[in-house]
């Protein structure tokens, strides 16, 4: 019996050893990049192109393999998994919500000294963009992608309801939408599935608008969180009725076939309201600032946006590895690169980059909406500074819109999340 | 008269019974069909409505962009060995626990089911702590073990519940002639447990077939990746390319499908094998 | 049987493959879960704290709440979702013309990715286009015309468990394959005594199936105790977390880093899936097990 358990013993180790063997490594300096960049996502193709390009010039020496990773909410598992038990990966893409366990881990690899060390960063990066990113010194991960969601809204239905212009403040947002709705029309797309995305940025926006730019350094007691709610409790009354649970395909579904006159979404929705909205609507579509609160301590014009997706990469322990993983980062932020992916996803950068002139209008418009805004304050989800918080976001959010909570009782929810 | 009546009765409520549930499990199929060869933004705008143009190339895109088919043979091929592999080993199990007469052997049986009962959701971290520590990442190997591991209470628990009810006689039976342990098993009890085997193996299959997390989360490289990446790559964090998604899942199902009815099948063979009683 | 003593090495051997995989990938995560959920652990930092994450947990409504819920998947799974499949299996079983199809065509929503099937339901019970609200609405129950299933307090734990009726099939199938051991003698006899087919259903088949089907049960109540991907799917646990399960209660804990949290919370769902299992036994004792 022993022989037989021995034997079992053997057929695993020899397995396990095949898989030793086989990934012997060669000359050639390998770089894994377990990418979000794939599949459907609009930055595949230029991605792909820039690590084709990279791998050709340094044929022999440097070979960047890409690790697709379609489902972002296990490749965030992973990278917590990864950073609790083991090594990370060469490269990694990291979303707002993990730059803080990335920097507090230690593992991620120390982009500062090389920053100081080689003008490049510096000349291509707006000024103080890469200083503000450290933390005590130390930066984790390079900004890379950047975004703003400003408001889009169908000029076709607003006419149609007696508005040519946008409001700037939410009282005449709110005649507006009764407006819309005596027209049939719906006034705002509203979700509460998932994350709650498209009203998580319209809570940002009120958020930013009676609590000032800097509300999330006031904490959960300002009474700016109540105000918010209570424009979100409004924003409900004027919704499809199957925003609550609705997911972001119902929400932006119902915009893209002009059920619903006013979205929130960024840039990367651009390029969908030609492929997947019903004909001629790019053309209907305006760009605003989000409306003000009378008495708030935000500014007429203020945006919400952030850091999207960072770059950042493992500890190394050799040398030559590391400069191959610098210079590919070097890359890939290279403003003509740059604008290469800018031009084909739409995605905005925080490179300075000269953009071709005929980008999408809709496009330029909220560039122009970014240079003329006094400031672009953080969404909720990453400002408040707590995944538990904003994890509750949804929940809170839905028991207010079915009028179990109080704005007041909203907040609460959020404050018990943590 | 009054048992014929009876029976037409019973035979209506049969049938609307049967009908019914037909209708509410393949509503979503035809529907998934359906939804493949429309546009995106016809699905977006109705779900319901059918399509104008039948879009066939859905399929075809589907398969190329996502490399469906070196998937699928990954699939197959995992899906297999785990399943084999599970069933063996659960087969051996359940055959020492249903048949035989140790003091440990409730312990052991009521562990394993409470094996059922974990929330292997939360295990992340252990999982992709145990596969590094083995250095199985990114293996198939790896993915074999773990689908063959996580399946073994519910096929043990419904294997011993199959083994169980073979009548006692015809193992005594075989045992006055002779036969020792493994023979009993192999010959004896394999044979007459096959609707529990072809049953237990079918759920299995469909377990490694259908799982998700573990298949990202255990590899890195597509030449090792199940089918479920394919169906994932159609959906990212702010856009889902539904059409093609549907499509790769309609794709994904025929495999499965033909292995449920080879299965079940076995199930048949199983029963005119005959000399077996309740 | 009784085991002699040389058989008993291969008893041990047998037992082995199957012992050591649920050590590996069973006791040893489950060992790791408990010593966690002591500690305020978050991928990177562990410090002891005691019992602290199971107190936090018990304060919560939202975890409370999906005890609770979780228990109302059982309790249907058992009622509803089982003898409904028992049902189904009984009518396949006379083997009618076309059963084999009939089998396949059940089984189907079983092979189909669960996020696919998720899309389309929710798409049945959406609020401005749903196919639900349609049909209530063109036989005049007006009232629905744009009610929100799932986004409704009162119905989206109803529409939830109305989805997972779909995928009786499950069961079905393995009470249907024990039918198939079942001997024809038994239905010669009985035809010899003139019975209808709803006797011979009831009063042969049935209780020749009963273990399997107590099995069914079993297996239901524990599967809808780890209930995940139709609440994730359709619903995360929304609205207000109002159709909050365990599963994605931990699932949610683990996203947000709060994995010693999590881990409690995974400790107490094997607790009281332990308590459940053992009171099953009992209640269904007699007839399972010996």
């Amino acid at each position: 019996m022993i022989k037989l358990i021995l034997k079992k013993l053997s057929i695993t180790f020899i397995a396990i050893s095949f898989t030793v063997i086989s990934s012997v490594a060669s000359a050639e300096i390998t770089i894994t990049w377990p990418s979000i960049w794939v599949g459907k996502d609009s930055k595949t193709t230029v991605i792909g192109e820039l690590i084709d390009e990279f791998n050709a010039a340094n044929a022999g020496s440097i070979k960047v393999v890409v690790e697709e990773q379609t489902d972002y909410d296990i490749y965030a598992q992973k990278l917590t998994a990864q950073i609790a038990t083991g090594e990370l990966p060469d490269i990694m893409t990291v979303g707002a919500q993990l730059l803080d366990v990335l920097h507090r881990s230690g593992k991620a690899m120390d982009l500062a000294p090389h920053i100081n060390s080689d003008p490049h960063w510096n000349n291509v990066y707006p000024e103080n963009a890469l200083q503000s990113a450290m933390t005590d010194g130390v930066l984790s991960a390079l900004p890379y992608e950047l975004f703003v969601t400003p408001v889009t809204y169908n000029k076709k239905i607003l006419k149609e309801a007696g508005y040519d212009e946008f409001p700037d403040n939410y009282d005449d947002f709110f005649k507006m939408c009764e407006a819309v709705t005596a027209n049939g029309k719906v006034c705002t797309s509203q979700m509460t599935g998932k994350n709650g995305w498209t009203s998580m940025l319209w809570y940002s926006q009120a958020l930013a608008s009676a609590g000032g730019p800097d509300i999330y350094e006031k904490g959960l007691d300002h009474p700016a969180y109540v105000k918010a709610f209570e424009v979100m409790e409004k924003m409900y009354q004027y919704t499809t009725s199957d925003a609550i649970g609705a997911d972001a395909g119902v929400s932006g579904g119902h915009f893209l076939n002009e059920r619903t006159a006013v979205f929130m979404n960024g840039p990367w929705f651009i390029a969908r309201y030609t492929s997947d909205g019903i004909p001629g609507l790019h053309e209907n579509i305006g760009v605003a600032a989000a409306p003000m609160l009378m008495g708030g301590e935000g500014s007429p014009g203020g945006y919400v946006g952030g850091r999207q997706s960072s770059l950042a990469a493992g500890k190394q322990s050799d040398p030559a590895k590391e400069e191959a993983i610098v210079k590919f980062l070097k890359w890939l932020t290279i403003p003509e690169n740059v604008a290469r992916l800018s031009y084909s996803s739409g995605a905005m950068f925080i490179v300075n980059a000269d953009l071709p002139n005929d980008m999408d209008r809709l496009f330029i418009e909220m560039k122009q909406g970014i240079s003329d805004a006094p400031y672009v304050a953080p969404i909720f989800q990453n400002g408040i500074g707590s995944l538990a918080v904003a994890s509750e976001f949804p929940q809170a959010l839905s028991a207010l819109a079915l009028g179990d909570v109080t704005p007041e009782g909203a907040v609460e929810m959020l404050q018990d999340a943590e | 008269m009054t048992k014929d009546n009876s029976l037409n009765f019973y035979s209506i409520f049969k049938w609307v019974i049967i009908i019914s549930f037909v209708v509410y499990a393949v509503f979503p199929f035809l529907w998934l069909v359906l939804a493949s060869l429309k546009t995106n933004a016809e699905l977006l705008d109705n779900p319901f409505k059918l399509p104008k143009v039948f879009q066939f190339q859905n399929y075809s895109n589907a398969i190329q962009e996502a490399g469906l088919i070196q998937l699928i043979i990954n699939s197959l091929v995992i899906s297999t060995c785990a399943t084999f592999l599970n069933i063996l080993f659960a087969s051996m199990c359940a055959f020492a626990i249903a048949r035989h007469i140790f003091w440990w052997k409730n312990v052991l049986f009521l562990m394993i089911t409470a094996g059922i009962l974990v929330p292997l959701n939360a295990l992340i971290i252990p999982y992709y702590a145990i596969i590094n520590f083995l250095n199985l990442y990114d293996t198939r190997l790896g993915l074999i073990l773990v689908y063959c591991a996580v399946g073994l209470p519910v096929s043990t628990f419904i294997l011993t519940e199959f083994f169980r009810g073979i009548p006692k006689e015809i193992e005594e039976a075989s045992y006055l002639d002779g036969c020792n342990f493994v023979a009993r098993y192999f010959r004896i009890m394999l044979p007459l447990a096959l609707p529990g085997l072809a049953t237990a193996g079918t759920f299995q299959f469909i377990l490694c077939w259908n799982e998700f997390i573990y298949a990202m989360l255990l590899t890195s490289s597509t030449e090792i990746r199940t089918i479920q990446f394919g169906i994932s790559y159609f959906t990212n964090e702010f856009f889902s390319d539904y059409v093609g998604m549907f499509a790769a899942v309609v794709v994904s199902i025929l495999p499965s499908i033909t292995v449920f009815i080879l299965f079940q099948e076995r199930v048949i063979t199983g029963l005119t094998a005959g000399s077996v009683k309740g | 049987m009784k085991i002699k003593k040389d058989e008993v090495g291969w008893l041990l051997l047998f037992i082995a493959p199957t012992l050591i995989l649920f050590t590996l990938f069973f006791i040893l995560p489950i060992l790791f879960l408990l010593a966690s959920s002591f500690t305020n652990w978050d991928g990177i930092d562990a410090e002891f704290v005691g019992f602290e994450n199971y107190i936090k947990l018990f304060n919560k409504k939202s975890f409370v709440r999906a005890i609770t819920n979780n228990l109302y998947w059982c309790i249907t799974a058992a009622l509803i979702t089982v003898p409904l499949g028992l049902i189904i299996a009984l009518l396949l079983s006379h083997r009618s013309r076309g059963w084999k199809v009939f089998r396949t065509v059940l089984f189907v929503p079983q092979v189909v990715s669960s996020a696919a099937i998720a899309m389309l339901w929710a798409a049945v019970f959406n609020a401005e286009y749903g196919l639900l609200n349609f049909i209530l609405d063109n036989i005049g129950l007006s009232d629905y015309k744009n009610h929100n299933w799932l986004g409704n307090v009162r119905t989206a734990n109803a529409a939830l468990i109305g989805f997972s009726l779909c995928y009786v099939g499950y069961f079905m199938v393995i009470m249907l394959a024990k039918t198939a051991s079942i001997s024809e003698d038994y239905y010669d006899a009985a035809k010899i005594d003139g019975a209808s087919q709803i006797q011979k259903d009831f009063y042969i088949t049935a209780p020749l199936i009963k273990s399997t089907f107590f099995l069914c049960i079993i297996l239901a109540v524990i599967f809808n105790l780890r209930q995940f991907e139709y609440v994730y799917l359709m619903t995360a646990g929304g609205p207000a977390n109002k159709t909050q399960v365990l599963v994605v209660y931990i699932w949610n804990e683990l996203t947000v880093q709060r994995l010693g949290r999590g881990s409690a919370a995974g400790v107490i769902m094997i607790a009281l899936g332990a308590m459940l299992l053992l009171l099953l036994r009992r209640i269904l004792k007699s007839e399972t097990y010996n």
